[in-house]
């Protein structure tokens, strides 16, 4: 747990630039509320991988959305079922779903559709937000967290020691 | 800032080649284990398989040794196939199709035991075991019993049943007696009150006084007046005699009448109590229907049970149909939602299927076209056709039909079977404890005929055996019925049996004839006849035995009369006397002496 702790500091407090600690938020939550095993999710993991985004950032937040789409499931499949079957877009539907190479895709399965449009709508939002927090943070409250007494008391404890030992992971993301 | 990490793609492509090279080495596994799975759930008991092999180029499967337990006798298999090859299209599999041109179903034979226990612990399979057992319970209702009633053979115990049943002869006995006695006492009271000895003494004594000499012309006239009372009174009471005499006679008469009748009265005991425990052949009019029947019944339900778990695999919902608002999907799931296809086609489709069905005579070869579950989509019944010929104990068979479901609404169903000089030997016809029937040997050809319409059942079972040897093994109870079935299936060397199923499925009739039933009644009936006439003599001897001495007493009851009869004849004779020396001796002593 202090480990975990210690990583989401390491991050936020990390030379990472927000817009790579951003973007594997909204990679992460793609890939976490959407099912695991849907093709779109190897697209989604070959961007995380090939691009420089923050991958400790995209597998702790992953791992923190994909309990969210638990919880959401029934929206997500709701959602996407009305989606689904919206009378104006039928002719669409019908159209991909002869696809090959859309079926594919498993576009038709509502909590697919529901999660993963409900993810892309999110996707920019996201993205400009946590870029937002993450340098208003770093500018406002950085400073202000390492003189607290806490950052203190947490700098000889040994959570900060974990901190300390882990941060050197963020190689990938230099 | 630098966007793009290269090594990333490096980590990329070994992350895929991991889980590719994971899932395709796992992938025998993983199809075995789907197979498993899916086919225990929709079987009710465990579907195994030995080994699945998954192989590329070109993309099919191979499966080896299936074996598919039989729900409701869970130490053999149903089904068991050797070898089981098919190709899938690969294109249509990535559109979550599974599209086989031709499946090789390799040795498949029915009914092998197994090493161990196919049964399954859910409670949905236990569920349903019961309702096919219920099912199995017989058409009608009638349980698929190891015996079945048949009339009694055996001569009823004649002591227990004249200790029960009251005899109308010693009714009659006791009421002729009682009209005796009462009949004596009343012509005894008669008596009494009419004229006696004494009544004929006075008239005597009165004829004496009128003998005496005259004294005078009105003593004549007085004593003429007198005699001719007298004379009145004497043939007034002989009167009253002869009547009571008349009436005695008459009553008498009525009374032997009645023990007369009395010799009849015990034949109608005997016609009646025969009756009443009467032997007959009638119940064995449907003896086909009581052998066989159930067992019939009991085939067409297995046939049923495995329809029924094939039935709703015949049409899913699946492509081209429109989706219903759904059920609230398991969490993670999601609902598919279908739409038109251009070119609809089934989710899964064997367009043909090749196969060898191995069975104790050899091996039959055949072919089953159309296997989808969805015929609406492919709008083609699935139909099979096998056959063979040159076997060892079987001329040749004929198997073929089809599963039309293509319109749900309106499903046509059918299925023929001709088999051609079977020879059987040791079978069991009836396994009935009171009628253990055994078909020695025998060569049989059977013909069947069914159409399923809507879950309406209307079959044609026709089986002829010929050179048929049949015996009767030792059972349990009447060991005259079954010497008398002995006796008369010994001489039957072909018959003829002839079943009709009809009505719904769940509440068909089994109508069974038979020539058997013809010959088994008149070999029967003689038995009958013969018993009776045991029984007829038993009872004659025992009721005449019981109503000996009654009837003796009966008969001796008469001579209570004797002297009745003989008082009666007396005071007539007395009477007479009187009467004539009323009319001889006192003729002339009216006349006056001048």
């Amino acid at each position: 747990m202090l480990t975990i702790l210690a990583k989401i500091f390491k991050i936020l407090n990390s030379e990472t630039e927000p817009l790579q600690i951003s973007l594997a938020l909204c990679f992460a939550m793609v890939a976490g509320l959407t099912p695991l095993w849907s093709p779109h999710n190897i697209l989604v993991l070959l961007l995380v991988l090939l691009l420089r985004v923050n991958l400790t950032t995209f597998i702790l937040a992953w791992v923190g959305f994909s309990g969210i789409a638990y919880v959401l499931d029934p929206v997500f499949h709701s959602f996407g079922y009305q989606i689904l079957t919206m009378e104006s877009l039928q002719s669409l539907w019908t159209l991909l779903y002869n696809s090959t190479l859309w079926r594919l895709t498993n576009f038709n399965n509502s909590l697919l559709m529901g999660s993963l449009l409900l993810s892309m709508v999110l996707f920019v939002p996201l993205f400009l937000i946590s870029n937002l927090i993450i340098k208003k943070y770093r500018q406002h409250i950085l400073a202000w967290v390492m003189k607290s007494r806490i950052m203190h008391a947490l700098k000889a404890s040994k959570f900060y020691q974990h901190y300390q030992s882990v941060s050197d992971w963020g190689g990938l993301t230099s | 800032m630098k966007w793009l990490r290269w090594q990333g793609l490096v980590l990329f492509i070994v992350v895929m080649a991991l889980i590719g090279g994971f899932w395709f080495f796992l992938a025998d596994s993983i199809v075995k284990h789907a197979i498993q799975l899916t086919g225990t759930r929709i079987n009710g008991a465990q579907v195994e398989l030995a080994e699945a092999d998954l192989h590329l180029l070109p993309l099919g499967i191979t499966l080896s040794d299936l074996q598919v337990t039989n729900p409701d006798r869970p130490m053999t298999n149903a089904v068991q196939a050797q070898r089981i090859e098919f190709s899938l299209d690969s294109i249509n599999l990535l559109r979550r199709k599974i599209i086989i041109d031709t499946l090789a179903l390799d040795d498949i034979r029915f009914n092998t035991p197994r090493t161990r226990s196919g049964a399954v612990a859910s409670s949905e399979s236990g569920r349903r075991t019961e309702e096919t057992d219920e099912r199995a319970s017989g058409p009608s209702g009638d349980s698929a019993d190891d015996s079945f009633q048949t009339p009694s053979f055996q001569i009823p115990d004649v002591k227990e049943i004249l200790a029960r049943e009251q005899l109308n002869t010693l009714v009659q006995i006791k009421q002729i007696r009682k009209d005796i006695d009462a009949a004596k006492t009343g012509w005894q009271e008669r008596l009494d009150q009419a004229p006696n000895q004494a009544t004929f003494e006075t008239y005597q004594s009165r004829a004496k006084k009128l003998q005496k000499g005259l004294k005078g012309f009105g003593d004549a006239l007085k004593r003429a007046k007198d005699i001719q009372k007298l004379q009145k009174d004497v043939d007034n009471d002989l009167k009253k005699l002869k009547r009571i005499k008349k009436d005695f006679d008459r009553d008498q008469k009525d009374l032997r009448d009645k023990i007369k009748q009395l010799t009849a009265a015990p034949k109608k005991d005997i016609d009646r109590i025969l009756n009443k425990y009467s032997l007959s052949a009638d119940g064995l009019g449907n003896f086909s229907q009581l052998i066989f029947g159930d067992k019939i019944g009991g085939h067409i339900q297995q046939a049923i049970a495995w329809y029924q778990k094939l039935k709703p695999l015949l049409n899913k919902s699946g492509a081209g149909q429109k989706s219903e608002t759904p059920e609230k999907p398991a969490r993670g799931k999601g609902v598919f939602v279908r739409f038109a296809e251009t070119e609809p086609m089934p989710d899964l489709l064997a367009s043909r299927a090749d196969a060898s069905i191995i069975i104790p005579a050899g091996n039959i070869q055949g072919n089953l076209k159309h296997i989808t579950t969805q015929q609406q989509v492919l709008g083609l019944p699935l139909t099979f056709n096998f056959s063979g010929d040159q076997f060892k104990d079987l001329e040749s068979i004929a198997v073929k039909g089809s599963l039309d479901h293509v319109d749900p609404e309106n499903t046509r169903d059918m299925f023929t079977a001709e088999i051609s000089s079977y020879r059987i030997n040791e079978m069991a016809l009836s396994e009935a404890k009171n009628l253990p029937l055994n078909l020695k040997n025998g060569l049989a050809d059977l013909n069947i005929s069914s159409v399923l319409r809507n879950d309406l059942l209307d079959a044609k079972i026709e089986l002829v055996i010929k050179s048929a040897e049949l015996t009767v093994a030792t059972g349990v109870g009447d060991s005259a019925l079954l010497e008398a079935f002995r006796s008369a299936l010994a001489d039957i060397s072909t018959f003829t049996l002839t079943a009709e199923v009809s009505g719904p499925l769940n509440g068909y009739a089994v109508k069974v004839n038979s020539d058997l039933d013809r010959v088994l009644k008149q070999a029967l009936g003689r038995q009958v006849e013969k018993l009776t006439a045991d029984f007829k003599g038993q009872l004659r001897d025992g009721i005449m035995q019981k109503i000996k001495d009654p009837m003796a007493k009966a008969n001796g009851s008469m001579s209570k009369f004797d002297g009745i009869t003989d008082e009666i004849a007396s005071r007539l004779n007395l009477g007479d006397s009187v009467a004539d020396i009323v009319a001889k001796d006192l003729a002339g002593s009216t006349k006056l002496k001048f």
